[in-house]
């Protein structure tokens, strides 16, 4: 049941043609429907485009000096976690190809991979040898020109996988923070000029934590023998048909070790219609309801506080987004009248309603005196909380407070972020109530 | 009679004539019959001035007209010099000369000639036979003569075995043919005149203080009969000539007049009456040529018949009397047992103004004073010898047995255990009636609706 | 449906009562046209009204039962009935667990009890509407329970 409505749900995306951004809009040609909650009415939308089924899958593994000590020729975590991903991601039936490659300043090709047993091969053979061996800039790390060069290589019908410890080297820049903020700058303009023609691209950030030996590269590029955990990063990027294809056949369960640490999602996608309905309870004083949107006659309660309740199928979010970030009511902003308000507070329940087909209920709660506006909730696109959490500004030293922080990763992910918005609206979806 | 006649008007039984001027020739003037009928009429006028019988208005209780002869007050006809007065006084006997006087002796008894007269002439026909000589010469006669117009009737009632009305009856009809002394004498004299003449029908107790002897009325009937014969009959004065009296007599107390002479209503009265509803409808044509002579029988083979019913008249007399009869006393039976229940909250009173006011007024007091002398007209003809008793008259309850011998019809209805009795008769007064005059006034309606409600429960219950 | 609405509006008997009774359907979270009761509710009381009416002032239509506490009667029966039937729909859905589960812990018997007597309310008025605008043409009753307001004007 759950697949059946996670299908069309994909299959409604890939129908998805409008792109806040200008230039083409790219969308399937497969035959797609969309099924809105309660009701049995669907719509076909054709493209002149095609999207294959099957895309090709490329999996890049950054070799820099700072990624041995999270290789051992197939012992460490690492390993194990990024072998059993890739072979999920191989057995899944989604991709036509993979391809592994190392990166670092460039793309260094291993050889092609048909069958699972060779990625047990590559992911075997991976060792600060193999590293060197292979080629390139291996002392530092421009995670912006990485990113540059893995958009290059990436499409419609391409999806790349890229995984790395993802930690910035300035070395011996005077302005650790000018250089950071380079690089976000860089990483947003890298996404931005690649979103322009690929609407509908979405980014995976999964952070995995795994036992580390050997030397890590502080952000002074100054060397350090550690032994202990250390986290690191797979990015799987690519059109948002193919990552939730992914990530419906490969939850975050699947992980194996220490499983997943923290996940983001950010894409330039805006879902064109969400199915959501005004609710007769729970609320706060009282209103008539007119249509699924549109509500009169309201009355606050003896108290003062007037309430609604607005219940949503966010199932296609909640699978990509996943439930937290959903139910983090920091990711949504109320508008009034088309102007961003606080006078609205929004609280987020799970919709445990056996028959209903929402997931989510969505309470909007006004502070000051009703009146007949226009009220819009939108989910935003924003870079996540953990983000922040876990950057490290100072990795000279890793202790048990820092051990799991990246150095500059909110830069990363914020570049990322902005990238991806840069063009489009921002945010994922839109509710809209008319109080009249 | 007048008394029978007057409720069978008020009943509404079809009366040829428009207006009937009653003429009550009695030197009694307390006499308690009289008295009575003289009631009963007034009240009668009192309540018709009020009543308008133009179309659409269907009613006919009250119908026919009963006025006296202008400036004649109780509708008699008074009699000079016969109150506190000898009939020795009155002929002046004091005043002949001895032969008369002598003629006089052998034409009349001491006790005649000692008669006082203020209470009639006591079954003396020959005593009356000269009082009532001044007939002609009165200003009431000819007041009356004044008043007779072209197509008027006359009819005269009198008994054969009595006083004033034996000796009255060919005195009056001699004077009406041959008088000239009024303007319209032709009219009169040639005008249709009936006559109803009662033989014998009851019988008074002996008393030898009185002057009655009931004892004496067939002996007096013979003579008078003999006499009719030969002056009235056989000249074709009367055009038609009723006769009617009954061979097993009522008896009452013997008073020869007064405010005690009150007998009790009789059939022979009703039936008397029923001559003049007969006389009027007759045409000219009918009544050309010798004398028509009429008797009245009932439709029973049994002669010794005690209580007649309304089957035990005959056709005609039924079709005359029987649903009029009937539907005043119905209409009486609600006035009496449930108007004062009913009146404020149904349609036929509310929306015709029959309030309160209405009900506490004259016209309304009226209609049922007239109404109890009409009940107890019906009470006295039904506890008399023969008695006629065609209705059940106390009976409050089942309102639609009040006919003797005759059982009601049991329509139909959807709620047959609910619209009976009264409340079938509101059902008939609330009915939505056709042709209503709107603008009547409230005794109009008031009557008009009592009528129509009566005649369609009679229909309905009894097919009349 | 918006009259019915509008009817049915004053929602003493509960809120979440009306939406239920609007056809609330959790499945498409919104009110469902196939679970609408306003109208089959009203169309019964007002036919049981129009029923009582009728034979009360046509089919009966008697003389005798004209009086102000007559029509009284008749106006209790219809309050009864409608009160009993309005409380009935209710509690056949409460005891049949008719009612979406969004609202279900709003709705209890006792808002049947008050639904029902709302209901009676309404069917009261009905009649009362009936007895003003249809009574005229009664033979016997026309001024049960009081004058009829054309024999007034007229009078006037």
């Amino acid at each position: 049941m759950l697949m059946k409505n996670i299908v069309s749900s994909l299959l409604f995306l890939t129908a998805i043609i409008v792109c806040s951004c200008t230039g083409g809009k790219r969308t399937s040609n497969v035959s797609t429907s969309v099924t809105d909650l309660g009701e049995n009415n669907s719509t076909t939308i054709n493209s002149s485009n095609s999207l294959p089924e099957h895309p090709i899958i490329n999996v890049y593994l950054e070799n820099s000096g700072s990624m041995n000590g999270y290789v051992d020729g197939g012992k460490t975590m690492f390993q194990q976690d990024v072998y059993n991903y890739l072979s999920d991601v191989d057995i899944s039936g989604i991709p036509s190809e993979m391809n592994m490659f190392f990166i670092n300043s460039k793309i260094i090709p291993q050889r092609d991979f048909q069958k699972s047993n060779t990625i047990s091969d590559f992911i075997n053979r991976l060792n600060p040898n193999s590293f060197r061996v292979a080629g390139g800039n291996t002392a530092t790390t421009d995670m912006a020109d990485i990113f540059k060069l893995i958009l290059e290589n990436t499409d419609n019908d391409i999806v790349s996988i890229f995984i790395s410890d993802c930690i910035f080297s300035p070395g011996s820049v005077s302005s650790p923070e000018a250089y950071l903020t380079n690089q976000q700058i860089g990483i947003k303009e890298n996404f931005a000029k690649y979103c322009v023609d690929h609407p509908n691209f979405g980014v995976m950030v999964y952070q995995l934590s795994s036992n580390f030996n050997g030397r890590y590269y502080d952000y002074m590029n100054k060397p350090h023998q550690y032994n202990g955990e250390r986290p690191y990063y797979i990015w799987v990027m690519g059109n948002i048909y193919y990552l939730m294809y992914l990530k419906d056949r490969i939850p975050n369960k699947k992980f194996q070790g220490s499983g997943v640490q923290n996940y983001w999602f950010a894409s330039n996608f805006q879902l064109e219609e969400v199915a959501y309905s005004v609710l007769p309870a729970p609320r706060l004083g009282s209103f008539d309801k007119v249509s699924k949107s549109d509500i009169k006659n309201m009355k606050p309660d003896e108290n003062g506080e007037f309430m609604f309740t607005i219940a949503a199928n966010l199932r296609l979010l909640e699978l990509v987004l996943g439930d937290d970030y959903l139910m983090d009511t920091g990711n949504y902003a109320q508008l009034i009248n088309k102007e961003l308000s606080d006078e609205i507070k929004i609280k987020i329940d799970r919709n445990t309603v056996a028959k209903s087909p929402a997931t989510h209920n969505i309470s909007l709660k006004i502070v000051k005196g009703i009146q007949r506006e226009e009220i819009k909730v939108i989910l935003q696109c924003l870079p996540p909380e953990w983000g922040f959490e876990m950057t490290d500004d100072n990795d000279t030293q890793l202790t048990e407070l820092n051990c799991n922080k990246t150095y500059g990763l909110k830069y990363l992910l914020n570049g990322v972020q902005q990238g991806l918005t840069a063009r489009g609206s921002g945010y994922y979806m839109y509710m809209i109530v008319n109080l009249k | 009679m007048l008394r029978a006649l007057t409720m069978l008007l008020a009943s509404g039984a079809e009366c040829a004539f428009e207006t009937i001027v009653p003429i009550i020739i009695d030197p009694d003037d307390s006499a308690a019959d009289k008295t009575r009928t003289v009631e009963a009429m007034k009240k009668y006028m009192a309540i018709r001035e009020k009543l308008d019988f133009s179309n659409p208005n269907l009613n006919k209780f009250y119908k026919t007209e009963i006025k006296p002869v202008d400036g004649m007050a109780n509708f008699g006809f008074p009699l000079n010099n016969t109150r506190d007065c000898l009939f020795k006084d009155f002929i002046k006997v004091g005043e002949l000369s001895k032969e008369s006087r002598a003629l006089v002796s052998l034409l009349f008894s001491e006790k005649n000639l000692n008669s006082d007269m203020k209470v009639g002439f006591k079954g003396n026909p020959n005593i009356g036979s000269v009082v009532l000589n001044q007939f002609g010469t009165s200003q009431h006669y000819k007041d009356f003569a004044n008043g007779f117009k072209e197509g008027d009737r006359i009819f005269i009632i009198s008994s054969i075995f009595g006083g004033t009305g034996a000796s009255g009856f060919p005195l009056l009809l001699k004077t009406l043919r041959s008088d000239k002394s009024s303007q319209s004498w032709n009219l009169i004299s040639n005008a249709k005149i009936g006559a109803v003449t009662v033989l014998p029908y009851f019988q008074v107790s002996q008393d030898d203080n009185s002057g009655v002897d009931s004892s004496t009325f067939l002996s007096k009937t013979k003579s008078a009969l003999a006499y009719y014969e030969n002056n009235i009959s056989k000249n074709g004065s009367v055009d038609a000539l009723y006769y009617i009296g009954d061979n097993i007599p009522a008896s009452y107390a013997n008073h020869d007049g007064g405010s005690e002479q009150k007998n009790n209503a009789h059939l022979i009265e009703l039936c008397s009456a029923l001559g003049i509803l007969n006389f009027a409808k007759m045409s000219d044509s009918e009544l050309a040529g010798d004398t028509k002579h009429f008797e009245y029988g009932l439709d029973s083979n049994d002669d010794a018949i005690h209580s007649i019913v309304f089957s035990d008249l005959g056709k005609k007399t039924k079709e005359d009397i029987q649903k009029p009869l009937t539907q005043l006393l119905l209409m009486h039976k609600y006035l009496t047992y449930k108007l004062h229940d009913e009146y404020r909250h149904q349609p036929w009173a509310i929306d015709n103004g029959l309030n309160k006011a209405f009900f506490d007024d004259d016209f309304f007091s009226n209609v049922q004073a007239f109404s109890n002398y009409y009940v107890e007209w019906l009470s006295e003809m039904s506890n008399n010898t023969r008695s006629f008793s065609p209705f059940n008259i106390g009976r409050i309850k089942p309102l639609f047995s009040l006919i003797n011998g005759k059982s009601a019809n049991r329509p139909w209805t959807i709620i047959p255990f609910l619209l009976k009795d009264y409340a079938l008769f509101d059902n008939a007064l609330n009915s939505n009636f056709k042709k209503w005059n709107k603008a009547a006034n409230k005794e109009q309606k008031f009557m008009e609706v009592f009528y129509r409600a009566t005649e369609k429960l009679v229909q309905q219950k009894f097919n009349m | 449906m918006d009259f019915l609405d509008w009817i049915y509006s004053f929602k003493f008997y509960g809120a979440e009562l009306f939406d239920h009774l609007k056809g609330w359907d959790d499945e498409i979270m919104d009110y469902n046209p196939a679970y609408y009761q306003f109208l089959s509710i009203f169309v019964s009381i007002f036919l049981a009204a129009l029923v009582i009416f009728i034979c009360y002032y046509y089919i009966g239509n008697n003389p005798r039962f004209n009086r102000w506490w007559n029509w009284l009667i008749e106006l209790v029966l219809v309050f009864i009935f409608a009160g009993w039937w309005g409380y009935h729909v209710v509690a056949v859905d409460i005891q049949n667990g008719a009612i979406a589960s969004s609202i279900v812990d709003k709705i209890s018997y006792n808002n049947a009890i008050f639904f029902g007597f709302y209901n009676a309310i309404l069917a009261s008025i009905i009649f009362i509407l009936l007895t003003i605008l249809l009574r005229h043409w009664s033979k016997n009753c026309k001024h049960s329970p009081c004058t009829s307001f054309i024999t007034k004007m007229k009078k006037q």
